[in-house]
């Protein structure tokens, strides 16, 4: 039954080999949906199977494609190697194929209609099923390897998606950004992956063999989350703390650039050049989550190297509060949304770095619905307005009734507004800073504790202000007056692209509802992949959350849809703010000073090449040249000179031949 | 008085020094053909005297044998010099060799 699985995840990438098989881009769609359907239908029968099973341990199966120096003592640290790929079913993985499948599946129903007309419309489903397909792949991967390997279609896929319309600049630079950025935090993973292989290859050769495994693959997470209680407990030779502390760096690397943490978050709001739909997929399931749930997977690698869960917290944290800030000043409604992402991942960051894992990975789940469902609707409104400001937008309420309240409901649980499913999560994080204990024991400083309380209130605030900003200046009022734009002609979107958004609406608000209690410690118990922690019912979180977000809405109501002139004036002085956290805080600006400095070091080599170089090889054609110069004055053109010249060699040689041979030199030739 | 390899030698010497002169004397392009001539013809003297005068005995035909290849070397560089003075003279109008200096560097 597990092995259901495999067709899970291999079923997306055969609907996209099939979808050639036709000559109709549209039908090539449809086989790619039914692919991604019949995905979605078999996660739900495997999460159901898992949920009745829940006391088995977690299943494995892999194949071997290649080993290299099979069952020779390790050279270096390449020994006994074992490239595995595979499919790992336990908790967590069964948990999140659904969130994907689904998400995906919805996407490109909506995509149908929205991509209509457009010329790589074939292209566009190929990719999102092999975008599909690489994200369930990295979900359910058994090692590391696999995991990489999944790690980089992904990244390839968001790649050509961004890119997808290749043709304008802006996007073809998104494109290029997002790969770029992302490829700093990979090159951290692969280091990470390395080292780990190199600090276990040899302890993990003397274990007895795991009969799922065949052979004991010292990437495997099975063996890994053994070997880093080995390493703890200080029985791995040649690997201690320390080891673990630049392990879980240099994974943690590649998650903030995959999940757009702050150091390298600037690529996610770029990414906003693709298709919205593209949008919504990364943002949602794919791309930006396997950032956090690398880290979820990984979990125990961090329990062991407490200090750098500090620094997941904080690093999240921050990046929740400063994406709040800049998304509470954008304009764009993409934009807006993006910004929202990156604050939201900041908290599944901090919900991890506290110890709250159920928190992270249930706002993970949570997070999926409502952002997809916000970037779709955004999507319709945009296609319905042509435009993306919400300034320029206003009045929809009245004339996209089925949109606006998905809408809203999409907005309400992005805010944590009590009942609905963001509510559950979002006060879920506040109860893990709360209560700041790590599930194996030990917890975040007291002073962390502190600052992180206040960086996540601020951010439920925040959170709160945001998409109600957006959605009362967009769907609220008057449509406003621009030229060749009439606001008769808004229409509700055709239904393909109507039912996703209800559908998502109804998840965004009702999904929550595995997170009361109870429910939610099954679903603790379900997604962790160590001992269950005790991350019981919070009152204090549930006020704080709760009323922090309420708070937000209000506060947006009195700033955007019925103004105070007090709260007016109050904020005037903050709107000056607003430009520069609009530009992002000039970050990109500050990451393309830094570039230029290094691009100036560059001038170094450039400048001993030009100066000592060229020189050298300039002066070695002069000398020839000069040589050549005086050379060709012997060549005088008179022939007796040179019959002279030939006259003389002959009475030279044969000179010198003859009082040789006769013994005039002394020690060659005859004696006299 | 019989003659001797030396009276041959000198003979050949004189030869060759004459053509020797008159190749770095003259300016004609012909006259220096002919005295390029000369020496061919003082070396073959002295080829022919060696052989005649046995001073290889193993092979005494090699030094007539030399002259003769040397008599249809010296044929075959006349027709060629001989062309290329004329196709000289067609394009300069000269065969005066200090005004024949395009090559000088």
């Amino acid at each position: 039954m597990y092995n259901l699985a495999w067709a899970i995840v291999l079923v997306p990438l055969g609907a996209v080999g099939l979808s050639y098989v036709t000559e109709s881009p549209r039908r090539a769609a449809q086989i790619c949906i039914g692919g991604t359907a019949a995905s979605f239908v078999m996660s739900v029968v495997l999460l159901i199977y898992r949920l009745s099973h829940i006391s088995q341990n977690p299943y494995q199966s892999v194949i071997t494609f290649w080993t290299y120096a099979p069952g020779q003592t390790p050279v270096g640290f390449i020994g006994d190697f074992h490239i595995q790929v595979g499919i790992l079913v336990d908790g967590l993985s069964t948990a999140i194929l659904p969130v994907v499948t689904l998400v995906s599946l919805l996407i490109q129903v909506y995509s149908v209609a929205y991509m209509r007309g457009d010329p790589g419309y074939r292209r566009f489903f190929v990719i999102i099923g092999i975008f599909t397909f690489s994200m369930l792949g990295l979900v359910a991967s058994p090692n590391l390897f696999n995991l990489y390997l999944m790690w980089e279609g992904v990244g390839v896929c968001s790649y050509l998606l961004i890119g997808h319309w290749w043709h304008r600049p802006a996007a073809a630079a998104a494109a290029k950004k997002a790969f770029l950025v992302t490829r700093i935090g990979d090159l951290g993973l692969f280091l990470g992956i390395v080292f780990i292989f190199s600090k276990f290859a040899a302890d993990v050769s003397l274990l007895p063999a795991n009969p799922q495994t065949e052979v004991n693959d010292p990437l495997n997470f099975q063996i890994l989350g053994l070997e880093w209680q080995r390493v703890s407990s200080g029985q791995v030779l040649g690997a201690g703390s320390r080891s673990l502390v630049v392990m879980a760096l240099l994974v943690l690397l590649g998650a903030v650039g995959k999940s757009a943490q702050l150091p390298l978050h600037t690529w996610l709001p770029d990414a906003m050049e693709g298709p919205t739909p593209i949008s919504a997929l990364i943002h949602a399931a794919t791309m930006v989550a396997a950032g956090v749930y690398l880290v979820a997977r990984l979990y125990p690698l961090f329990l062991v190297a407490p200090h750098v869960m500090t620094v997941v917290a904080v690093i999240g944290a921050c990046t929740a509060v400063f994406a709040a800030v800049v998304a509470l000043a954008h304009t764009d409604i993409k934009r807006i949304i993006a910004w929202s992402t990156v604050s939201h991942l900041g908290l599944m960051f901090t919900a991890l770095g506290v110890g709250a894992f159920t928190a992270g990975v249930f706002h993970l789940f949570t997070h999926a619905w409502f952002k997809a469902l916000l970037f779709l609707a955004a999507g319709n409104i945009i296609a319905a307005y042509g435009t993306q400001d919400i300034r320029e937008m206003g009045g929809a309420w009245r004339r996209m009734r089925g949109t606006s309240l998905a809408m809203l409901a999409g907005c309400c649980s992005a805010s944590g507004v009590i009942i609905f499913a963001g509510f559950w999560s979002k006060d879920s994080i506040v109860a893990g800073v709360l209560r700041n204990e790590f599930p194996g024991g030990g917890h975040v400083s007291r002073l962390a504790q502190a600052l992180l309380l206040v960086a996540v209130c601020t951010t439920s605030v925040l959170g709160a202000m945001y998409p109600f900003r957006m959605f009362f200046l967009a769907f609220c009022g008057q449509p406003a007056r621009r030229r060749g734009f009439q606001p008769e002609r808004v229409r509700e979107a055709p239904p393909a692209m109507l039912w996703p958004v209800i559908i998502l609406g109804v998840l965004a608000t009702i999904a929550g509802f595995i997170g009361i209690e109870g429910a939610r410690y099954t679903f603790g118990n379900f997604v962790y992949t160590g001992s269950p922690g005790r991350e019981g019912f919070s009152a204090g979180g549930l006020l704080l959350g709760g009323g922090l977000a309420l708070l937000g809405v209000l506060v947006a109501a009195l700033l955007w849809w019925r103004p105070l002139p007090v709260l007016g004036r109050v904020a005037a002085p903050v709107r000056r703010l607003g430009a520069l956290a609009a530009d992002g805080f000039r970050v990109d600006a500050a990451y393309a000073w830094l570039m230029m400095r290094i691009v100036a070091l560059a001038r170094l080599p450039v400048r001993f090449d030009r100066e000592l170089t060229d020189a050298v090889a300039g002066g070695a054609v002069e000398s020839v040249g000069v040589a050549a110069g005086e050379m060709r004055r012997l060549q005088t053109g008179r022939l007796q000179i040179y019959a002279i010249s030939a006259m003389a060699g002959v009475v030279l040689v044969v000179g010198g031949i003859t009082l040789a041979a006769t013994g005039h030199f002394p020690g060659v030739g005859a004696a006299r | 008085m019989t003659v001797g390899i030396t009276h041959m030698l000198v003979v050949s010497a004189a030869l060759f020094s004459i053509g020797v002169f008159g190749l770095l004397a003259r300016r004609n392009g012909i006259a220096m053909l002919m005295s390029v001539e000369l020496m061919f013809n003082g070396v073959n003297i002295a080829l022919v005297s060696f052989a005649r005068f046995g001073y290889n005995n193993r092979q005494p035909l090699s030094g007539l044998a030399f002259a003769l290849f040397v008599i249809t070397v010296a044929a075959a560089e006349v027709a060629v010099a001989v062309a290329l003075l004329l196709l000289a003279y067609r394009r300069h109008s000269t065969v005066q060799a200090d005004e024949l200096d395009e090559l000088r560097g």
